[in-house]
């Protein structure tokens, strides 16, 4: 015990002290997080596109043209913005009730309701009233409900005002439905990505660039001059691997909290389990090819080879849906999508699209297959 | 005196290179044992095997009184080593390295009294990449006696470095010895291997072509004196045959074998005076094991 600490021990140090492995396992993670975070952080996931909805039950004219004015504003938008106008002069009720379960159930973010009055108040001077509905403690129904809201006053402007009808008559009425379970935000779903990220790297390429160095140095031969055994060493390493990565997913923590206000809710038996199946899973991965690769290039490459399919088509930083189909089965053979299924689910980010049994399933099958396969290769030494 | 290491016909192959051909010795407790070769003779091979770096194909192994099969834990907690080509991880320092160590050992002495002991103890919080050759050499020393070891391997212990720091390693094995520590020693530095061994075994092509005491081997291998003086190349063939046999050029200098000092000097000056050479820089030697290697192999150490 008192070899695996004192290994431990060191191996952290060196962590701190080296001017690379300082800013690949220590910074990068947390610029990452940073840059994505305040690109894509104001939206959430998978709403870059926010989609409104109209329900119109005015029969007068006014309530057509801002309709009217809705369509075309809409053809015009663009990607971006959805919009749907729902016409039922028949039952205005039920008009509304179905705009405004659609905003419930997030089906669009933002309803636009038109009353049967409409024009009627407008003409006779008398103040009309637009109702906009968008969904509760969501950033994107709120963009699209001020979007909405931009959109009425501009049709007063231009469209009333010409009309003789005076603008200042014309008021939005905004309300907040349904929404009781608040929506991830793309910086919650980012930031356990990032915390796999860093674990990945330093598995990956912390892993194997230790003790394939220090095996190409003669340090480790140094060692095993001494009562050291392979095995205790090993098991040292990756005791100080666990304090750096623990380390490393405080910081990430502590900067997430910091920068974005996200909280994630860690301290949960199923997220512990899933961080501890990560690092072990990479830790695998990088004993392998610390195992397969003579010199630290080679160990390199070896990493670089693995890390672009793995890293990238893990849904790390974007939801894995987005993917195409020919990559699909890339993605279903990849630990990193299931432990970032599984942890992203275990912390309440998302609905895993894998059962729990293949989020766990595969990650324990890379493990062993890299643990099994390195103990079949390593030279620790060059003993001959 | 008891022997501490006992091997016998000791082999290990690299496909068709013997690097140990049949190799067999004792060390005896208490001394200070030097594996002399040049460099390939197969020495670190023989010393990675007896450290328990290396599986040898065939031969036996005694250690402290065991016969031992593979050198493994409980043997290596008893030695200490000093590899050839070890080394420590870069970003630690120098205490860190030595406290690092001292876990790997059952029980280890005090690392300040050993850095003292080598004279590194103002560098203890120096970084190990930035230590000149010398105080990393010295801090190997300092790893390989922090379990205080009955038998302390060491692998040219002082290749690479000035003469100063060559003696200080010297005079830390020689106190080891006066306090009844083993120590095994290889090295193609003959001066080393004879002011500090009691037991030489010279080794050449994975063998042992000559052992003894350094005294003695000189004494059955080596001529009675030499005398050494400078002399330009082209001269060189006048002189071999006017003392045939007995000469032979290291570089810019003459090295003359001398039976009779008496006569031969004579006949050396008055060579040079018929031919108007000026002998400068002319000193009178000692055979030593670089000679001794030399008879025996008709090459040098350093070849």
């Amino acid at each position: 015990m008192k070899a695996l600490l004192a290994l431990a021990q060191s191996s952290v140090l060196v962590s701190l002290r080296e001017r690379e492995s300082l800013f690949w396992f220590w910074i990068f993670p947390v610029l990452l997080l940073a840059l994505l975070g305040t690109v894509f952080g104001r939206v959430e996931r998978g709403e870059i596109e926010l989609h409104m909805v109209l329900a119109n039950t005015d029969p007068g004219p006014l309530g057509q043209a801002l309709a009217q004015a809705f369509q075309a504003w809409a053809m015009g938008a663009g990607l971006v913005l959805h919009f749907q106008i729902l016409t039922d002069p028949q039952n205005p009720e039920d008009l509304f009730a179905r705009a405004r379960t659609a905003v419930e159930e997030g089906q669009v973010h933002a309803a636009l309701l038109i009353p049967g009055d409409f024009s009627a108040k407008l003409w006779a001077n008398g103040q009309a009233r637009v109702q906009i509905l968008y969904r509760r403690g969501e950033a994107g129904a709120s963009t699209a409900a001020s979007i909405l809201s931009e959109f009425v006053e501009e049709f007063g402007r231009s469209y009333l005002t010409g009309k003789g009808t005076l603008a200042e008559s014309l008021s939005v009425e905004m309300r907040a439905v349904g929404g009781e379970a608040q929506r991830v935000r793309y910086v919650e779903f980012l930031l356990p990505g990032v915390i796999l990220m860093a674990l990945f790297i330093n598995g990956l390429f912390s892993t194997p660039s230790v003790i394939v160095l220090a095996k190409e140095a003669g340090i480790l031969r140094r060692y095993f001059a001494t009562p050291l055994s392979g095995s205790r060493y090993l098991l040292g390493f990756a005791l100080g691997t666990f304090f750096t990565s623990a380390i490393q997913v405080a910081i990430l923590l502590a900067f997430g909290w910091l920068a974005f206000g996200v909280r994630l809710p860690l301290l949960r038996l199923g997220s512990l389990g899933y961080l501890l199946l990560s690092f072990a899973t990479f830790l695998g991965l990088g004993f392998l090819i610390s195992a397969l690769s003579r010199t630290y290039r080679a160990a390199m490459a070896l990493a670089n080879l693995v890390n672009l399919p793995l890293q990238f088509l893990g849904g790390l930083y974007f939801p894995v849906a987005d993917l195409p189909d020919a990559l699909r089965w890339v993605m279903a053979a990849n630990p990193l999508t299931h432990l970032a299924e599984g942890f992203r689910g275990s912390l309440g980010l998302l609905t895993p699209a894998f059962p729990l049994w293949a989020n766990l399933l595969v990650p324990l099958l890379w493990l062993s297959g890299s643990v099994f396969l390195a103990a079949l290769r390593i030279r620790l030494t060059e003993v001959g | 005196m008891a022997w501490i290491l006992r091997v016998r016909d000791l082999q290990k192959f690299y496909g068709p290179v013997r690097a140990v051909d049949g190799v067999s010795f004792d060390v005896s407790a208490g001394t200070i044992f030097a594996l002399l070769g040049p460099n390939g003779a197969g020495k670190t091979t023989t010393v990675e095997i007896l450290e328990g770096l290396r599986t040898p194909d065939a031969g036996e192994i005694w250690l402290f009184g065991e016969k031992v099969d593979r050198i493994g834990p409980s043997q290596k907690a008893r030695m200490g080593v000093l590899l050839q080509e070890g080394a420590f991880e870069p970003y630690l320092r120098v205490r860190e390295v030595l406290a690092l160590f001292a876990a790997f050992f059952p029980r280890s002495a005090e690392p300040d009294e050993l850095l003292s002991l080598v004279g590194l103890r103002d560098k203890a919080r120096a970084l190990v990449k930035n230590l000149s050759g010398g105080q990393k050499q010295r801090l190997a020393l300092a790893t390989a006696l922090l379990n205080d070891p009955e038998l302390l391997f060491l692998d040219e212990p002082t290749a690479g470095l000035d003469p100063q720091a060559r003696r200080h390693i010297w005079d830390i094995l020689q106190n080891l010895r006066a306090r009844g520590n083993t120590v095994f020693l290889t090295t193609h530095h003959m001066e080393e291997a004879e002011t500090l061994s009691d037991w030489v075994c010279i080794m050449d092509h994975g063998r042992i072509i000559a052992e003894g005491g350094p005294k003695d081997l000189i004494s059955r291998f080596g001529p009675a004196t030499f005398v050494e003086f400078e002399l330009p190349g082209e001269l060189f063939s006048a002189l071999s045959a006017g003392f045939p046999e007995r000469v032979r050029q290291d570089g810019e200098r003459a090295i003359l074998h001398v039976e009779d000092l008496g006569a031969d000097m004579a006949a050396l000056f008055s060579w040079a005076a018929e031919r108007g050479v000026t002998l400068a820089n002319v000193t009178l030697r000692q055979p030593n094991l670089e000679d001794v290697f030399l008879s025996l192999t008709g090459r040098r150490l350093r070849d």
